[in-house]
């Protein structure tokens, strides 16, 4: 475990670096929370709806931080040889994957506290219950979605298909959950499950047995996936391959 | 550590890498690994890191967790200073704590005061401001101070000047020499082998080790093989 920490340190230091990363996981959902919400700023609105396109965008940056940095970066680590030189230094592959997991972690938490602090300024919201909810939300969904994302480290696919690609399946979750395409089609899309977790929690409607059993299969389901991909993980660069 | 029958090719390439290829790596010992470009130098390594799917029988294999590897040109973020590299090598490795790194714990890997006035320099200065020498001389300074049984080292010397390289050779040397430790060392420099007194020469040519002798007989043995690369070693090896 004390060995992850100088990794968790590099990795945090790589991701402030990149800055331009921000317009998407935190640009994004603030641009669209303050166009969308516009008539409820400085004004008394209904929470519930103002909590749900919160609780909806903290699920998007779940998802968009998990795509960026699970397998999708093990692939440029692997590209770049770091994978192999770390894997040595450290004699495990597991430490640099939860050293990946905790760096993104908290860059997400320290996202959505900036998220929340702004919503609450703008549409009167309670804080500290924001907060909470907000963290909660990030424990349960982040570890089975970044754990889903693994398995693109399990595949050969080389750097410069990697990155268009990520694009592209964020856009069609974006899509799939906005247009509301058939539920059973939360187990993939993860934004859209993550956005399952919030409802259940702090939605307060009636909530049906099913509903819960579906999202736990679903957690079994990418925790899986991630396992089995952490057995079939690629250390050699492709082109070595 | 023995490989034995190592035949070797990567997916889709007709080109057998290893043919019955048989290698035995001696506890304790320095091993050279010579060969043209292409040969399969950096392939061996990672065959005897357990990095790839070979056919092949490896008697006594060391476990991952025991071997160290140097691998040539890993991106590192520019930003970061010597010291953090430091941290995130030797911390990374779990036998260091963050408290413990200073430039000084280097001084057992040489005896020239220089290379410690030299580490202290680097220690304080961003990644992207050193030379390709600097960072690979630093980066395999702090790679000998890790304790493991195999250290791999691949072109350890490769872009690094003459002083450097010494300083290179002379560390890699210490950790046979004081620690005891085995050590496969891949390389074109042959001035680096002038640096060591203890060490078998290995030389691969066409997928298979074609001289394999001490420090003492291995010239002898590529003057009596007539074979292009034992002719070119033999040149080189005199004008070094």
């Amino acid at each position: 475990m004390m060995n992850t920490f100088p990794l968790v340190k590099h990795f945090l230091r790589v991701m402030m670096y990149y800055k331009i990363n921000l317009i998407f996981t935190l640009g994004v959902p603030i641009g669209s929370i303050i166009y969308t919400m516009r008539p409820f700023i400085f004004h008394t609105s209904d929470q519930q709806i103002v909590q749900n396109h919160v609780f909806y965008w903290i699920s998007y940056m779940v998802v968009l931080y998990a795509i960026i940095n699970s397998g999708p970066s093990l692939v440029v680590l692997r590209e770049d040889q770091f994978l192999k030189m770390f894997l040595f230094i450290s004699g495990n592959v597991c430490s640099i994957i939860y050293a990946k997991y905790i760096s993104q972690f908290i860059l997400l938490t320290l996202s959505v506290l900036i998220l929340d602090i702004l919503s609450c300024f703008l549409f009167d919201l309670p804080i500290i219950k924001l907060l909470i909810q907000s963290f909660l939300l990030i424990i349960l969904s982040s570890p089975p979605i970044f754990f889903l994302f693994l398995f693109f480290a399990a595949l050969r696919l080389r750097q410069e298909t990697m990155i268009p690609l990520t694009n592209i399946l964020i856009f069609c979750f974006i899509f799939m959950s906005v247009n509301q395409i058939n539920r059973v089609l939360s187990f993939i899309n993860p934004i859209d499950y993550a956005f399952q977790i919030a409802r259940f929690l702090f939605d307060g409607t009636s909530i049906h047995g099913f509903q819960i059993w579906f999202s736990i299969t679903i957690t079994c389901f990418y925790l899986f996936i991630g396992l089995f991909s952490l057995k079939k993980i690629q250390f050699l660069p492709i082109f070595r391959n | 550590m023995k490989i034995e029958h190592l035949n070797f090719r990567y997916r889709q390439n007709d080109r057998l890498i290893f043919d019955d290829l048989s290698f035995n790596l001696v506890q304790g010992k320095t091993h050279f690994l010579l060969g043209m470009n292409g040969e399969g130098k950096s392939t061996l390594l990672d065959a005897f890191a357990g990095l790839l799917n070979v056919d092949a029988a490896i008697l006594n294999p060391i476990q991952r967790n025991e071997i160290l590897y140097q691998i040539q040109g890993v991106p590192i973020l520019s930003t970061i200073k010597g010291k953090d590299l430091a941290e995130l090598i030797l911390c990374g490795s779990g036998q260091y704590r963050s408290g413990d790194l200073s430039p000084e714990m280097c001084s057992e890997l040489f005896d020239d005061p220089s290379a410690l006035r030299k580490i202290t320099y680097l220690w304080d200065m961003q990644y992207g401001k050193m030379s390709p020498g600097e960072r690979r001389w630093l980066t395999i300074v702090l790679y000998c101070l890790i304790d493991k049984s195999l250290y791999l080292f691949d072109e350890p010397t490769a872009g690094v000047d003459l002083y450097s390289g010494m300083q290179i050779a002379q560390s890699i040397r210490r950790l046979q020499e004081r620690r005891g430790k085995t050590v496969v060392y891949a390389t074109h420099q042959l001035q680096d082998l002038k640096w060591f007194e203890d060490y078998q020469v290995h030389v691969l040519d066409k997928g298979k080790i074609i001289i394999d002798e001490n420090e003492r007989h291995w010239i002898q043995a590529c003057r009596e093989n007539k074979m292009p690369i034992c002719v070119r070693i033999i040149d080189e090896w005199e004008m070094s």
